[in-house]
């Protein structure tokens, strides 16, 4: 019988499903579905089409992802006589039905390995449209869900004409915002980065993606800087083709880490960094007099994390800065560079983890739940930030930590954000990134806290 | 700024394949393809659901099973998403081979499934096991029967194999029967072991509530009725239950009235029933199905290895396939005046309620949506998805169809929907993303339609309902026709008057 609070063995573990299974075509999609007028092939058989959309469906309420994408029915018949045949009818088909801006195709592992040249038939397909129709690998071995979100983007970067566009002084562009869905979290965390990089002087003229058409994705030609977040590091050397200045950047997560973020930009375009340090102090000094209200309610609580490394660089920060020291964190990607990226993220906001803290990197639902039943179980565990993979069954059925009235026996607040997060959507602005990002969700995790109280 | 799209490349010589456009014809860059539409196999497969991958079908089933059970995906770690796992209660009992790319290009699979099935039995120690295959080890022609089979062998946990995957298209309706009938032939628990623990659970549930609003309840009542939940039903009065709307069988009103005549639930499959539920199915003397078409070695397995026969019935929603359910109980049980006398309040009631909005409401336009959704769940599959259409009649709504589908395979679906006796109009659209406009021409008043489809019913001004959301049995009538008057009354419809003036609302 599974112990719902001891984690599989090291043996197992490598097997057991992850809290973050995702692999490439999911990011590719959600990528996709941040562009409107992109349009997604598929180039799989049917249960492919669930890795992609139908992961999403359930994540964003504002925009139905199933709508830009299609697959191009791949079964063993259309496998033995030749699949990539099929490319080129279903991109002008749906071309015709939907006029992309962009058509991204993706193939199955199986696909790929059976040797057809795909990327020549997505070839002959983008000679027969007038929009550019591109091939992304998706093979499902290897990469996650970061990789194939980068790999859209990468592709994206290479339709904007940065050649043909002069850039403007005091222009910024971000690149590698990780947007997933068209809710108002999104939108607040877009209005975050605009008036930050308005602290430092400069005007934000695009974020690529960030729920914007191809056109308004052009836009970014015009910055004289581009700030890649981590997301998009990878990219670095592509985005320096551009002549563009580069500057690569952690996320504004988190009041130090937020203040630090502000520092470093400041510094690299060369922008009077005592006036953006002083607009530092007097931002964060309004949200940590907010937060005092909470603080000071904490005293000797820890926290749970489950993000992806540069995310939870940001929510550890903000948790600690909540007197909730993380004792637990998850590392829920295979692409940021693990345990040895994560403690690197935390040092430049002058970080570091409880030594008791547990980190692991790409774990398990199984290993996620045992983990945190533990650390509950110990009665010190007030929060945890993650999203519904791990903490979704925190709220909904686990008897074990109910009570009789089926609210959680411990006092413990889960507040979902990232991916996925089908049990929480955001009617109005709701950030996590910047100094308003940090009060609201410490405003979340009060509310969880309070929840059942009267 | 200019969007960074191409030049419309061979604008000119382009309209080549384009010479058969109207004047004032938007211009089709897919027009040449039409002999290879015309060349594709057919993705209908003689039935109007969606086809489905028997993986993804079968992981999103058992994701939703409670139980001391784990699964193995046997191929690469991107075929553990192909299911929405993160929303599924029994995700932590999944396991994947995650074979790599060598592994599969050398056929070197046999090894690492050995291994996971290996630690899985060693540190899960399930009461079952079920390996599923995937597209890569079908494609590769690997076998992990032997390997199976040895560590079979070696255990006295039942290990199952279903060679899944997507290559092979499969109705849905032929994977929920295979993943069940394999379900059901698992080694099945002792009748004196296999005491529903739900049916204690309820009981309990019932007599605290009894004994808050009333105090006449004693000790002695207690514990006649745990007993009697405790004892395992008689078999010659004992049902399963396969195919009924989830929400029915969490309803008090079946097994209040079937306890009336005497008859107990032995099981309610496939929503409620965990693995002992499965491993227990053998233990009924009748089968109460919603539709037998979608079962036949499901119900083949029971009537051969255990006896039990099957008695089909409608999808109990709505007034008269309510009846029609509860009758054929009582028939098959002999005992239809017990069931008459309990049924008979409930049945005027909602008798009452249902010719009161067909007076206030008049004849509505309703959109059926159809084949709009790949959830695998019975009561959406049941009878072609149209088990909610004599629902939706008895309201003397003006149905039509809406199928999503090819629009040149209609005569297909009309033959289909021939064969299932089905009269209604029915319009055969191509995704479900340009529904809006159908909606108003059609001049719908309801909409009856797949989750996914509020923004094109909300683009259209047109109130929805999501498909196969009508509460089942008796009780739901109130229930749905209360949604209905609602939604009408939203629409500014005359039978949706405000509560206690609607046709809903009237007893």
């Amino acid at each position: 019988m599974v112990s719902p609070n001891v984690p599989p063995s090291a043996n197992l573990e490598p097997f057991a499903l992850k809290a973050h299974h995702y692999g490439r075509i999911s990011g590719v999609s959600m990528a996709v579905h941040s562009i409107p007028d992109a349009f997604l092939l598929l180039h799989t058989g049917v249960g492919c089409k669930y890795k992609a959309a139908a992961q999403l469906s359930v994540h964003d309420w504002a925009r139905q992802p199933h709508r830009r994408e299609g697959w191009t029915e791949v079964g063993d018949a259309a496998l033995i006589r030749g699949a990539a045949e099929r490319i080129g009818p279903y991109v002008r088909s749906w071309y015709d039905r939907q006029k992309p801006g962009l058509i991204i195709v993706t193939a199955a592992s199986h696909l790929e390995m059976a040797g057809e040249d795909i990327a020549g038939a997505v070839r002959q397909a983008d000679a027969t449209v007038p929009c550019p129709v591109r091939y992304v690998h998706g093979l499902g071995f290897s990469g996650d869900l970061y990789d194939g979100y980068r790999a859209v983007v990468s592709t994206v970067l290479d339709q904007i004409p940065w050649a043909e566009v002069r850039p403007q002084k005091g222009r910024v562009a971000v690149v590698g915002y990780p947007f997933d869905r068209y809710e108002s979290d999104h939108s607040a965390n877009l209005h975050q980065l605009r008036n930050l990089i308005r602290e430092v002087g400069r005007e934000l003229v695009a974020v690529v993606p960030s729920g914007q058409p191809m056109a308004r994705l052009a836009e970014a030609a015009r910055a004289e800087t581009i700030l890649v977040l981590p997301y998009a590091h990878a990219l670095a050397e592509q985005l320096e083709t551009t002549g563009r200045q580069v500057v690569l950047t952690d996320l504004p997560v988190g009041l130090r880490c937020t203040t630090a973020w502000l520092d470093h930009v400041a510094r690299e375009l060369g922008a009077d960094h005592r006036k953006t340090a002083a607009a530092a102090r007097r931002l964060a000094g309004y949200a940590d007099q907010e937060l005092n209200l909470l603080r000071t309610r904490l005293v000797g609580g820890r926290s749970a994390v489950f993000a992806e490394t540069p995310l939870a660089v940001g929510l550890t920060d903000l948790l600690d800065g909540l007197g909730l020291p993380p004792v637990l964190v998850g590392l829920r990607d295979r692409s940021f560079g693990g345990v040895a990226a994560f403690r690197r993220g935390l040092a430049p906001a002058g970080l570091d983890l409880r030594p008791d803290a547990v980190i692991l990197k790409d774990l398990s639902l199984w290993a996620a739940r045992a983990h945190l039943r533990r650390e509950l179980e110990k009665g010190h565990l007030l929060a945890g930030l993650g999203s519904a993979a791990e903490l979704g069954t925190m709220t909904q059925g686990h008897a074990d930590l109910q009570n009789d009235e089926g609210e959680l026996a411990h006092r413990f607040a889960p507040v979902i954000l990232g991916f996925p997060s089908s049990g929480y959507h955001a009617l109005q602005p709701q950030p996590t990134y910047g100094f308003g990002g940090a009060v609201t969700v410490g405003q979340r995790l009060l509310d969880g806290l309070l929840s059942g109280q009267a | 700024m200019t969007p960074p799209r191409k030049p419309p490349r061979g604008a000119e010589p382009s309209h080549k394949g384009q010479a058969g456009l109207e004047e004032g014809e938007p211009h089709r860059f897919g027009a040449g393809d039409e002999p290879f539409w015309k060349r594709q196999e057919t993705r209908l497969a003689g039935q109007l659901g969606q086809p489905c991958c028997t993986l993804s079908g079968m992981c999103t089933l058992l994701g939703g099973m409670d139980g001391n059970f784990a699964v193995i995906i046997h191929g690469e770690r991107d075929c553990g998403n192909s299911f929405v796992h993160h929303r599924m209660k029994s995700a932590e009992r999944f396991f994947c081979t995650c074979l790599t790319e060598e592994q599969i290009t050398v056929g070197r699979v046999d090894e690492p499934l050995e291994r996971c099935l290996r630690l899985v039995l060693d540190e899960v120690a399930p009461d079952a096991v079920i390996v599923l295959g995937t597209c890569p080890i079908t494609m590769i022609g690997a076998d992990p029967g032997p390997v199976v089979d040895r560590l079979a062998a070696q255990t006295q946990i039942p290990i199952l194999l279903l060679r899944t995957g997507g290559l092979k298209l499969a109705t849905q309706a032929e994977m929920v029967d295979w993943l069940y009938e394999s379900l059901a032939g698992l080694p099945q628990i002792v009748r004196s072991q296999a005491v529903d623990r739900r049916r204690v659970a309820a009981a309990l549930r019932e007599t605290s509530r009894q004994l808050q609003r009333d105090v006449a309840v004693t000790p002695l009542d207690v514990r006649a009725r745990v007993e009697e939940a405790l004892s395992a039903p008689p078999m010659d009065r004992a049902v399963n239950f396969i195919g009924l709307p989830a929400d029915g069988v969490r309803s008090s009103e079946l097994s209040t009235v079937l306890h009336s005549a005497g008859i107990q639930i032995a099981g309610l499959y496939p929503f409620e029933a965990d693995l002992r539920d499965w491993r227990s199915i053998g233990h009924a003397a009748v089968n109460i199905v919603a539709d037998r078409r979608l079962y036949p070695r499901l119900l083949a397995r029971l009537e051969k290895e255990h006896a039990i026969g099957s008695v089909q019935v409608p999808l109990p929603i709505g007034l008269n396939q309510s009846l029609q359910f509860y009758q054929a109980i009582g028939d098959f049980f002999d005992a239809p005046e017990a069931l008459d006398q309990t049924l008979a309040p409930l049945v005027a009631a909602a008798r009452a309620r249902v010719e009161a909005f067909r007076t206030q409401a008049g004849s509505i336009r309703v959109a059926m949506g159809l084949r709009m959704l790949n959830n695998y769940q019975v009561d959406q599959l049941a009878y072609e998805g149209l088990g909610d259409v004599e629902a939706l009649a008895e309201l003397g709504f003006d149905l039509t169809l809406l199928i999503q589908g090819p629009p040149e395979e209609r005569p297909r679906f009309a033959e289909m929907l021939a064969g299932l006796g089905v009269t209604l109009p029915m319009q055969v659209f191509p995704n479900p993303w340009n529904l809006a406009p159908l909606l108003v021409e059609g001049k719908y008043q309801v909409a009856y339609l797949a989750d996914h489809s509020w923004e094109e019913a909300l683009k259209a001004g047109v109130p929805m309902i999501k498909s196969r959301g009508l509460a089942p049995l008796l009780a739901g009538v109130q229930q749905n026709l209360t949604v209905l008057a609602e939604l009408l009354r939203a629409a500014g419809h005359p039978a949706g008057q405000p509560a206690g003036q609607s046709a809903g609302e009237e007893a």
